[in-house]
């Protein structure tokens, strides 16, 4: 009975949440319905302090006890007013966070704009139960940018969920907060397999298991840096005499396509399948070869680069089965 | 709420050690001067540690610690509790719990430790300068907390917001402190305080004890009078009366022993009396002692007192805090129904002794009762008698002969002893009575210094009933006429009580003014206050309709007035036109612009998501940059108009 009564206590919670705080996409001004404030177990504790003051203050009949005690009361109304203009009115918006691999930590770019003069402070992000983030300090008239961290673990689109918005500035006797829920997308690659076999040979469509092991690359010229090229495949000697960086290119013996291919791997489940398509496509990515991906009726024709790279795991990731 | 368990920086330590001293040393100087350097090298040892050094005192050392210093709070007060005792142990507990601060958390215990402290610290006093420096510490309190919770603050604006935060606070707490019920009694027993009596004793009076009083000039009482004030002369101020002459000592009737004390209110004399009353307030410094000062002689007391058989007014308990009280005075009186035991003791003298006065006085004998006492003032006025501050040491077993016929130096008391001591010897019943006699006149109100501590005689007249002789007055009568420093030599009197009129003194009379004020509006803003105020605001009781309107009407003008305030302070700032319209364009194009992008860019965004809309784009980023930069504000109106008439996205 408790158990039920808990499921729809949390369901109403859920459902008022979805109401009070829908989706929204672009900017969310904190508007004060949606903004609460109570006060912080240090808060109750400064409120016993007045209690006492005021206790002591009747029972010794002292006139500055009194007014002190009230004082007290006065200061922290003070303090709440402030805690709440601090998150009052800020706006939020989403940036377009970078596609990860299941597993990792999405990174959710969120930014805080503080449209008014005064500063706001000590701004505290956090997902769920996730750890938090902070923003020290969010000057005025500015903007900054925290990155929210939310942990993936299937491959394919993953919206950002509710997000709580807090702070107990200035001085953590009252916690404001307020949930966000901006429309903002990640797109989760496949794990990619750890230790996968080697390469597929060529137009052959194997398990990988009759693969012939790629030869000893040859070094076909150099070509400039792009993000996501190994480190150690950097020319650095060249790299000094022009003004780029510049990335050795290997041609490989067997240079014919390389096909990878969703149909050709049977004996694994889907997800398998994928994870190891996907290891892979980076494999072959390093190995800066050219390479197809065919995934049952779509077919991305044999490239390479990094754009190529990408195109492949969104496939991969989108993959519906 | 989050990092509660950070480790606390040094500077955070030396912040609070800072705020800490300062919350500390009203507590520190109240303390035994050994017990204060023990908490003060406390302090200072623990404020110099590295956070290093602390992580490395295990826990149990503080427990060591504390168990220490409980022992040396134990040692000066004999108690842990209470008024004195919880004072210490709570000044001892904050020392220690420094020592022990490491996360946030502990600096955030100590911190309302610290409020807690400088509450605490009006237990000490409620002088105008000890509410200044609450007020200070609650800043300092403030600041480092800001500092604890955010410390990118600068120092400069921290102290700003911290005073701020600070001013704010103070018309809701004077609304509060006006409006919430006062109780006319402690909640619960205080335990008597342990603090030094000054001023005049009720429990013995001995030649030479008022004399020491003189040297004090701090203040007994402050009175307002209702109509015009008396004469100087007639201001006799009634304290404790005494009736037993032991040859060295008078004592009162009555010791402070339960039994005996409930007879000192039987068989009243009843006061009658012509002219009319002299009504006053008194505001009483606290003396520590169960009795209060009334002009002679009171017929209406205030509430709550009682006046004994003796005619002295009688608190239940002695008096610690500053008393205000309204009395009402006749200065000339009969009394009637005196009853004869009392009579019979004021005619009590002991066995033997003084030999000489008791032949002086038993000349006067066969004469009528008054002119007993007119003989005995003749004989003072005429026998080469001298008022002096410093008058020699009376030592051997006839004081009162010695003081009557060989040194006939004396001071106020001298000459009561005496002439009570002469009158029993003449069988006219007479007592001794203490006060102060006369005042100075400061603005509207009177200040009576301790150093005007007097004392003169009561005999009792069969038609009159009780009757107050000063032979002081005889001897001296610019003592009762002109005051104190017209009758003695200056030079031994304490600085207030000087006839030179000093600028310096005049200063410190205005600002006793001030003072006067702050006692009777702050200080002693008690149940009777708190009810004379309301009436005027039309308040009847606490329940009543119109006191709930002032409460929360006044608490919601308060707090919504600081919320419109801070709202409007906090408002973001307004955009130009231009911009205002290009929201508007970025509501009806649903399409937000990113903070980074430039008004080129984002119509270029939208101008390849809405390829219909290129042109009108195009004219709108025209007309932006014509209004934005090269300020033809002309073109306002066109910008606005292009945007309205842009059709609205549908809907998904």
């Amino acid at each position: 009975m408790w158990a039920n009564l808990k499921a729809a206590l949390l369901a109403y919670w859920q459902r008022f949440l979805s109401r009070q705080h829908p989706a929204q996409a672009g900017r969310l001004i904190i508007r004060h319905q949606r903004l609460y404030i109570l006060p912080s177990v240090y808060g109750v504790g400064y409120g016993l302090v007045a209690l006492t003051m005021l206790v002591g203050a009747l029972n010794y009949q002292l006139s500055l006890g009194f007014f002190f005690c009230f004082l007290l009361l006065g200061i922290a109304h003070a303090i709440l007013l402030r805690s709440y203009a601090n998150l009052l009115g800020m706006a939020i918006s989403a940036g377009e966070a970078q596609a990860v691999f299941a597993g990792e930590d999405a990174l959710f770019p969120i930014l805080l704009h503080n449209d008014k003069t005064q500063p706001r402070l000590g701004i505290t992000l956090q997902l769920g139960q996730g750890e938090p983030v902070q923003c020290e300090l969010l000057a005025g008239q500015s903007h900054q940018q925290l990155l929210l961290p939310l942990a993936t673990h299937q491959r394919g689109w993953l919206s950002l969920p509710r997000f709580t918005i807090a702070s107990s500035a200035p001085l953590g006797l009252f916690r404001c907060w307020t949930y966000a829920e901006v429309a903002s997308q990640v797109l989760v690659y496949p794990q990619p397999e750890e230790n996968p076999p080697p390469l597929p040979v060529g137009g052959q469509q194997g398990d990988g298991q009759q693969l012939v092991a790629a030869g000893q690359d040859d070094f076909a010229g150099l070509r400039s840096f792009q993000r996501g090229d190994a480190l150690h495949d950097i020319a650095w000697k060249q790299s000094a005499r022009s003004n780029e960086l510049l990335i050795r290119q290997y041609q490989s013996p067997q240079s014919e396509q390389l096909w990878l291919s969703l149909s050709a791997l049977t004996q694994l489940p889907l997800e398998g399948r994928l994870s190891r398509l996907c290891a892979w496509a980076m494999q072959a990515h390093a190995a800066g070869r050219s390479y197809g991906l065919e995934l049952g009726s779509q077919q991305i024709p044999p490239g390479h680069g990094h754009a190529h790279l990408h195109q492949c795991l969104r496939a991969l990731a989108e993959y519906a089965g | 709420m989050v990092k509660a368990h950070t480790l606390l920086a040094l500077q955070h330590q030396q912040w609070l050690s800072i705020t800490l001293a300062i919350c500390s040393l009203p507590h520190l100087v109240q303390q035994p001067p050994w017990l204060a350097a023990c908490l003060a090298l406390v302090l200072l040892v623990f404020s110099s540690l590295s956070p290093d050094w602390r992580s490395r005192i295990p826990r149990w050392s503080t427990w060591l610690l504390a168990g220490v210093v409980a022992t040396l709070v134990w040692q000066a007060h004999n108690t842990l509790v209470g008024r004195e005792g919880g004072v210490a142990v709570l000044l001892a507990l904050a020392i220690v719990k420094l020592l022990e601060t490491r996360t946030r958390r502990d600096a955030r215990a100590l911190l309302l430790l610290m409020f807690l402290l400088t509450g605490v610290a009006f237990l000490h006093g409620q002088e105008p300068w000890q509410a200044a420096y609450a007020l200070l510490a609650s800043v300092a309190i403030i600041a480092c907390a800001q500092h604890i919770e955010n410390q990118i603050l600068p120092l400069g604006n921290n102290l700003k917001a911290s005073g701020r935060i600070l001013l704010e606070g103070i018309p809701i707490a004077i609304l509060l402190f006006v409006l919430f019920p006062r109780l006319p009694s402690p909640l619960w027993a205080v335990p008597d305080s342990q603090q030094a009596r000054t001023g005049l004793s009720g429990e013995a009076m001995t030649p030479g004890n008022i004399a020491n009083l003189i040297q004090d000039d701090s203040i007994a009482f402050r009175v307002s009078f209702q109509g015009p004030a008396p004469d100087s002369a007639a201001l006799y101020w009634r304290g404790p009366v005494f009736d037993d002459f032991d040859g060295e000592q008078w004592k009162p009737a009555y010791a402070e022993t339960a039994p005996q004390a409930a007879i000192r209110f039987t068989q009243v004399p009843q006061i009658s009396g012509e002219g009319p009353g002299i009504q006053y307030t008194i505001t009483l410094e606290p003396n520590q002692q169960p009795w209060l000062l009334a002009l002679d002689m009171p017929v209406q007391i205030p509430a709550g007192t009682a006046l004994s058989n003796r005619l002295q007014l009688i608190n239940p308990s002695p008096i610690t805090e500053r008393k205000r009280y309204t009395a009402t005075s006749l200065l000339r009186w009969q009394t009637r129904h005196d009853t004869d035991e009392q009579i019979m003791r004021s005619l009590t003298l002991p066995v033997a002794g003084n030999p000489q006065a008791r032949a002086l006085a038993s000349r006067w004998a066969s004469l009528p009762p008054a002119a007993r006492v007119q003989a005995g003032l003749q004989w003072l006025q005429t026998q080469g008698y001298r008022y002096t501050l410093s008058p020699p040491l009376l030592q051997s077993r006839d004081r009162v002969d010695e003081f009557l016929f060989q040194s006939k130096l004396g001071f106020c008391e001298h000459y009561a002893s005496a002439f009570a001591f002469l009158m029993r010897a003449a069988q006219v019943p007479a007592r001794v009575v203490t006060g102060y006699q006369g005042g100075k006149a400061n603005g509207d109100y009177w200040i009576v210094r301790q150093a005007e501590a007097h004392a003169w005689v009561e005999v009792w007249l069969a038609e009159q009933g009780w009757q107050r002789v000063d032979p002081t007055f005889v001897v001296a009568p610019s003592r009762i006429n002109e005051g104190l420093a017209n009758a003695v030599n200056t030079a031994e009197l304490p600085f207030m009580l000087r006839n030179d009129n000093a600028w310096l003194r005049l200063a410190r009379l205005r600002l006793d003014v001030l003072v006067n004020h702050w006692n009777q509006w702050v200080v002693g803003f008690d149940q009777q206050k708190q009810q004379d105020l309301l009436k005027k605001l039309g308040i009847e009781d606490f329940l009543s309709l119109s006191f709930l309107a002032w409460l929360f009407g006044g608490l919601l003008l308060t707090l919504g007035g600081f919320a419109g305030w801070l709202l409007y302070k906090h408002r973001p700032a307004r955009l130009d036109a231009p911009s205002r319209a290009l929201r508007q364009l970025e509501r009806k194009l649903q399409l937000p612009r990113e903070p980074s992008e430039t008004v080129s860019d984002y119509l270029a965004r939208a101008s390849s998501q809405r390829p219909s809309l290129a042109r009108r784009l195009q004219q709108i980023g025209a007309l932006y940059l014509a209004c934005r930069y090269a300020e033809q504000a002309e073109k306002l109106g066109a910008l606005r108009r292009a945007i309205a008439a842009l059709p609205a996205r549908s809907r998904r």
